[in-house]
């Protein structure tokens, strides 16, 4: 017989790790549940069954010209009153009969069992400290918990827990199922780091494409997850998703094959996400003119995206403190998400997108923001899609190739001489005027890089000025923006712009301890100067 | 082990006598169902006889 009682918070935690064995009393639960079941049905079919007939007999005797109609009706009730009434009894002895086989109402943390025996049934996610122990004394576990010992064979994992419900299935595990039983709940901490970092990729993903749309975001989210999510952060797979979200967009077209082979090409071969960004934005976009891109590249690597500092084999090997440290960057996401426009299409934060054609192309981000300002929600969704707003978003898709193109010149060295020149004076005259804040980083990366700082400074400074109003740009994300500026910089040798850019960072997200980007800059600096308080004090 | 089988049992046979009971007054209940539709037809078949008294003293 086992007892119920609360226990301290240390207990409870150690009855949570201990192996739990499915005793022969537990198994005869589930008999005396069935049988009780069993009762309980019949009772219950005899009644629907009375009901039904008394019912129909009525029904009969309505049709009666000589039944007076009131009459009908008071039998009606009567026969309603008395079928409330059976179901009643039934439920009165369904309760009595559960309160005989040990339904429990406990609450949160407690357990039944004894920890210290390793045969506790610790209880999980009671609501309000009311856990519905609904039948014979089954526990409410999480899903993908178990009970019992998965090396034995032994073990009963649950399939799908609802909070307060029974939803210990019974299930006896198999040999070559005992494994990922014993590991669901580490399963379990991995894919809230896949929902994370899909979640993170695919919100930096919508910033760098400017969606706004809220189909379009919903639909770049669900691409992430099916990147990320279910691969165990093998990123081995990244490359293989690529070729698979080539594939897609090849069936969907307008891309012709050899195009799409292409993307693939760009996406294997990306040095940054953002390659790998571009890529499929280029193939969403119909851009049939892939030749525009620099694809030649003899080097085919594909760089895991950066994780906040972390790496996937950190994610992987890490233990609870490390899947703490990735809920509390859940939380920190969620606390983003709920700053930016809801990129989920929820409906608390209204997006950005309600107040553009929803039919249309995404928009440039200041073209987005004008209509926030000027225009009224109601006439902005009837504003139909015109061939101007086409036209810009092909010549803005057009700029960011160009840009890239440039930036891959630049980064290949030419710089200092008469194609370096040339590449400055043609980065700045595209960006004349410009407000698009992607579109303005992009030049000031490239001018930084030929060492053209003030032309840089300036376009960082325009950037900043039409910095995103609506949060698109999180501090955290603007943070890791002003770090690889910053680094930049520093590897271009003007060490106080890249101080100063550090020092905005760490203004702007203080808790860049670990952040790669963060590290990098740091590093960079580190080479060039003298340690720095600011830097290593880590304000 | 075998003290808890005897529980089992114990309880299980508090179930049945539970349900038994139940079953009880569901029979109860099911005669006073049973009277309703009686006593409808009871009713009609009072409205018939009106009917034709009525019909007969009209003669």
């Amino acid at each position: 017989m086992t007892e119920v009682a609360e226990v301290s918070q240390p207990k409870i935690e150690k009855a949570k790790e201990a192996p739990i064995l499915v005793t022969p009393e537990r198994m005869d639960r589930r008999k005396m549940y069935e049988y009780k079941k069993g009762l309980n049905d019949r009772a219950t079919e005899r009644t629907n069954a009375i009901i039904a007939a008394r019912q129909a007999e009525i029904d009969r005797i309505a049709k009666d010209p000589d039944a007076a109609e009131g009459d009908v009706s008071v039998a009606g009730d009567e026969l309603a009153d008395l079928d409330g009434e059976a179901r009643g009894v039934i439920e009165t002895a369904s309760a009595d009969a559960d309160a005989v086989l040990g339904e429990q109402s406990l609450p949160s943390g407690s357990y039944i069992g004894d920890p210290e025996k390793g045969t506790a049934l610790n209880v999980i996610d009671s609501p309000q400290g009311d856990i519905k122990d609904a039948k014979l004394g089954e526990q409410s576990l999480p899903s993908g918990s178990y009970v019992g010992d998965p090396k034995k064979g032994t073990a009963l994992r649950v399939n799908e827990s609802k909070a307060g419900e029974v939803s210990d299935s019974g299930e006896v595990v198999s040999d070559n199922q005992q494994e990922s039983v014993q590991s669901a709940e580490k399963k379990s901490k991995v894919t809230l780091a896949e929902e994370f970092i899909a979640q993170k990729e695919a919100s930096r993903w919508i910033e760098a494409s400017n969606i706004t749309d809220p189909d379009k975001m919903a639909a770049a989210m669900d691409r992430f997850r099916k990147i990320y999510v279910g691969n165990g952060l093998n990123y081995g797979k990244y490359e293989a998703n690529a070729r698979a979200e080539a594939a897609k967009i090849r069936e969907k077209g307008p891309l012709s094959d050899e195009d799409a082979k292409e993307v693939v090409a760009l996406a294997e071969e990306a040095e940054h996400w953002h390659a790998y960004a571009n890529a499929i934005k280029v193939a969403l976009a119909g851009d049939k003119d892939a030749e525009g891109l620099n694809l030649a590249t003899d080097e085919v690597s594909v760089e895991v995206p950066a994780a906040e500092g972390e790496t996937m084999e950190e994610v992987v090997e890490g233990g609870d403190e490390e899947t703490d440290s990735i809920e509390e960057s859940l939380d920190e996401t969620a606390t983003t998400t709920a700053e930016a426009p809801a990129f989920v299409g929820t409906s608390t934060a209204k997006p950005l997108a309600e107040t553009s054609p929803v039919t249309s192309p995404p928009k440039p981000l200041a073209e987005t923001q004008t209509r926030v300002v000027d225009v009224a929600p109601s006439e902005a969704v009837a504003t139909p899609k015109t061939a101007e707003t086409t036209q810009n978003r092909e010549g803005e898709v057009n700029l960011e190739h160009r840009l890239f193109e440039l930036w891959q010149e630049v980064k290949d060295g030419k710089v200092g001489n008469e194609r370096g020149e040339e590449i400055v004076k043609e980065v700045t005259e595209s960006l004349e005027g410009n407000k698009d804040y992607y579109r303005l980083m992009d030049g000031a990366h490239i001018v930084i890089m030929t060492k053209n700082f003030d032309l840089a400074k300036r376009f960082l400074g325009t950037a900043e000025e039409n910095n995103h109003p609506a949060g698109q740009i999180t501090s955290r994300l603007s943070a890791e923006r002003s770090c690889t500026i910053s680094g930049m910089f520093a590897e271009a040798g003007d060490f106080d712009s890249a101080q100063a850019s550090l020092d905005k960072a760490v203004d702007t997200f203080p808790k860049l301890d670990g952040n790669q980007l963060y590290d990098r800059a740091v590093k960079a600096l580190s080479k060039q100067r003298k340690p720095l308080s600011r830097i290593f004090g880590r304000k | 082990m075998e003290e808890d089988k005897n529980v089992i049992q114990e309880k299980m046979e508090k179930v049945q006598q539970i349900f038994a009971d139940c079953m009880e007054k569901l029979g109860v209940i099911e005669s006073k169902q049973k009277k309703v539709v009686s006593d409808l037809i009871k009713k009609t078949d009072g409205n018939k006889i009106k009917k034709v008294k009525a019909e007969i003293e009209a003669l």
